[in-house]
């Protein structure tokens, strides 16, 4: 194994692959026992390099550049709408002169320290221009979208406006509402299978019920009932509803349903990044209103806005999308993006997959970490109140959901159950 | 207080425990995300995941003032402790995350997207870092005091501090207290050149691809395992250095010398 260079020396040492780690150091331990104990040390070395904990910056570290990261917020003016190429690097050269215009200013400022009196009496006057501030122009410094997006800023408006509908709330405040979910849109869901989609049908699609030997999949029943997580916190609840489906072995999942909004910044950095690279596509979603009528379904304009993700040009995009939104589990067992869309849409943030049987040993699971604080609801008792669930509704449904699910215990006995969950805030 | 044999014995040793180290704070692929109950103990915020990041970009860019502190107050921790482990002074280190932070502020809005975020970021610090290495660099060269002790390395960082194991003689029992292993592995990464340095951080301590040391260092893949290789190997001579220094240390404490 004499001349190994560097780079094979490297892989020596930083594959995880013991069993052709050992077959390479043994090999060189025949030919150069000497650089064979040497790599195996800095093997070592990687190690100990690793264990090396992060070091926590000073409390309030970040105090004392709190005035600095307000500043900009006062000067600005930085619409949503996508912008022209160049727009940001143009942004950019604003800032710096207003930069340099503001520390001007504060030079002046000191300078007639003396004539305060009449500066005010001045301003009091009228006699001061208001629009000084010229400098803060109408025009976007803010989002940098790649040529590529600009054909998407009505997309980027209107998923800005249904956002505000639906998970705004969730994003910016951090609060968890209720949210009616609709019911139509998901009796109609129970016709589908809802993990089948016709685009993934290319060899590089991410592992899929519908790709796989179908011999093999269960079949997926939507609940007519959902889940109502009482939670702290969204971390919290998706804590609780991993360690609920910890210990079942199969065909387990939580599942957060991305919005819409989310998709489009995912594709957004996607698209960046294969520019970069030098291999530039266009969007690869149709735009609002490109469904044919028959398509088109009444409600929000998401509704009908359709993905059409071609997976294998997407390959990158799909491992993180998966990354986002599978919480843990299997991602076998994901819905299709406008499936999760629409369930996303209906205020069910989650999904919690589970086999028809695991149902009630998993809720006991979800009670136990949280002190019963979970509910399950039949969803056309869901209200859009600040106290939708009420107590009494839930004894009420639990004995129809119980009915529910003796029935699907008997007649589908092997199926996995798609248990939409809505978070609710602890009040 | 143990005396080592000899630096391999010793290294060993270093090595078991490490390895004890990583096992207990690499969490498992199906853990729920970190700082909650039953999870992984977080002393610092969480990461945040790419989408969330970009979230908060969008925010920001659309004027929501919280946005940008709840993004630079994730990446503080990260930033403050690269800075640490390139420069190995405190208040240099503070002062020069302040700065990597003001720059990821107002670099923002010329952020394109082409890299990840993270990379973007750390790409700043390591710059940061890096010129602020050379700027002591020429100090130290241009200084007629330049009082070096004895370091091969012209990079040599200005004195640790004792919470690193600094450069400055430590009684037995202030090893002993931070740990001699400890002391010796940080001895030796701040011995290395700045690039050297760079890089085990980036691969090592902030556990990022080849790809992405690529995108921080701005140089192909194939260097970057290059300079891995040889970054490995000058700070295995280090250690070996350190520990031998260490036992000599102890051994003088203890009134006799080791082998």
């Amino acid at each position: 194994m004499a001349g190994l260079d560097e780079q094979q020396l490297l892989e020596l040492i930083e594959s995880a692959d013991s069993d052709a780690v050992e077959t390479g150091l043994r090999a060189l331990r025949a030919d150069d026992p000497q650089q064979a104990r040497r790599i195996e040390a800095m093997r070592r070395d990687r190690v100990l390099l690793q264990s090396l904990p992060p070091i926590d910056p000073p409390v309030d570290f970040l105090a004392e550049l709190e005035p600095q990261i307000a500043r900009p917020m006062l000067m600005d003016d930085v619409p949503t709408t996508a912008t022209q190429p160049g727009a940001a690097r143009r942004a950019a050269h604003r800032n710096r002169m207003r930069s340099q215009l503001m520390q001007a200013a504060v030079a002046a400022s000191v300078a007639l320290t003396v004539f305060v009196g009449a500066w005010i009496t001045a301003s009091s006057l009228g006699l001061f221009d208001s629009s000084d501030n010229t400098l803060a122009e109408s025009d976007n410094p803010g989002s940098n979208e790649s040529q590529l997006a600009v054909n998407d800023s009505s997309d980027i408006d209107n998923a800005a406006d249904i956002s505000n509908d639906s998970l705004d709330d969730v994003l910016l405040t951090g609060d968890l509402h209720h949210r009616a979910p609709n019911l139509s849109d998901i009796q109609r869901m129970t016709s589908r299978r809802l993990v089948a989609s016709t685009n993934r049908d290319t060899a590089h699609a991410q592992p899929n019920p519908s790709t796989v030997n179908a011999d093999a999949q269960p079949a997926f029943v939507m609940a007519d009932f959902a889940l109502v997580l009482n939670s702290k916190d969204e971390t919290a609840a998706q804590s609780h509803l991993s360690a609920a489906i910890d210990t079942v072995t199969q065909h387990s999942a939580v599942i957060k349903n991305l919005t819409v909004p989310e998709l489009k910044l995912i594709e957004q950095a996607w698209l960046a990044r294969r520019a970069a690279n030098g291999n530039p596509v266009g969007p690869l979603h149709a735009g609002v209103g490109d469904d044919p009528p028959a398509n088109r379904r009444p409600g929000t304009a998401n509704a009908n806005r359709s993905f059409h993700l071609n997976v294998e040009m997407l390959q990158e995009s799909v491992e993180q999308l998966i990354a986002e939104g599978l919480v843990a589990g299997s991602s076998d067992l994901m819905p299709d993006y406008d499936q999760q869309i629409e369930l996303s849409e209906a205020g069910l943030r989650y999904t919690l997959a589970i086999p028809v049987s695991e149902l009630k040993s998993v809720l006991a699971r979800l009670n136990a970490v949280d002190a019963g604080n979970n509910q399950l609801v039949l969803r056309e008792s869901l209200d859009t109140g600040p106290n939708a669930v009420q107590p009494m509704a839930w004894a009420t449904d639990l004995n129809d959901i119980l009915v529910i699910h003796d029935r699907l215990l008997r007649e589908q006995p092997d199926a996995v159950l798609l248990l939409p969950v809505v978070l609710s805030q602890v009040k | 207080m143990k005396r080592f044999a000899a630096p391999d014995a010793a290294i060993d040793d270093l090595w078991q425990e490490a390895n004890l180290i990583s096992e207990m704070q690499r969490p498992t692929s199906a853990s729920p995300p970190a700082d909650t109950a039953g999870g992984a103990v977080s002393t610092g915020p969480p990461r945040l995941t790419p989408l969330r990041e970009l979230q908060l970009l969008e925010q920001h860019r659309a004027g929501d003032p919280k946005a940008l502190s709840e993004l630079l107050t994730s990446y503080q921790r990260r930033v403050y402790s690269i800075c640490c482990r390139m420069v190995h002074d405190p208040e240099r280190s503070r002062d020069l995350t302040q700065d990597v932070l003001l720059k990821v502020m107002n670099g923002l809005d010329g952020y394109d997207g082409r890299a990840k975020l993270s990379t973007w970021i750390i790409r700043i610090t390591i710059n940061t870092c890096l010129s602020d290495l050379q700027k002591q660099k020429v100090r130290q060269t241009a200084s007629l005091d330049d009082l070096s002790t004895g370091s091969s390395s012209s990079d040599r960082s200005v004195e640790l501090p004792a919470s690193m194991g600094g450069q400055r003689e430590l009684s037995g029992a202030e090893v002993v207290e931070l740990g001699e292993r400890r002391v010796a592995v940080e001895r030796a990464l701040g011995g290395l050149d700045a690039d050297a340095r760079a890089i085990l951080v980036l691969r090592d301590v902030q556990d990022l691809e080849y790809q992405q040391i690529s995108e921080v260092l701005e140089v192909p893949v194939g260097t970057v395992k290059s300079r891995l290789f040889r970054a490995r190997a000058s700070f295995r001579t280090a250690l070996e250095q350190e520990m031998a220094r260490l036992s000599g240390t102890a051994g003088d404490e203890m009134g006799t010398k080791t082998a």
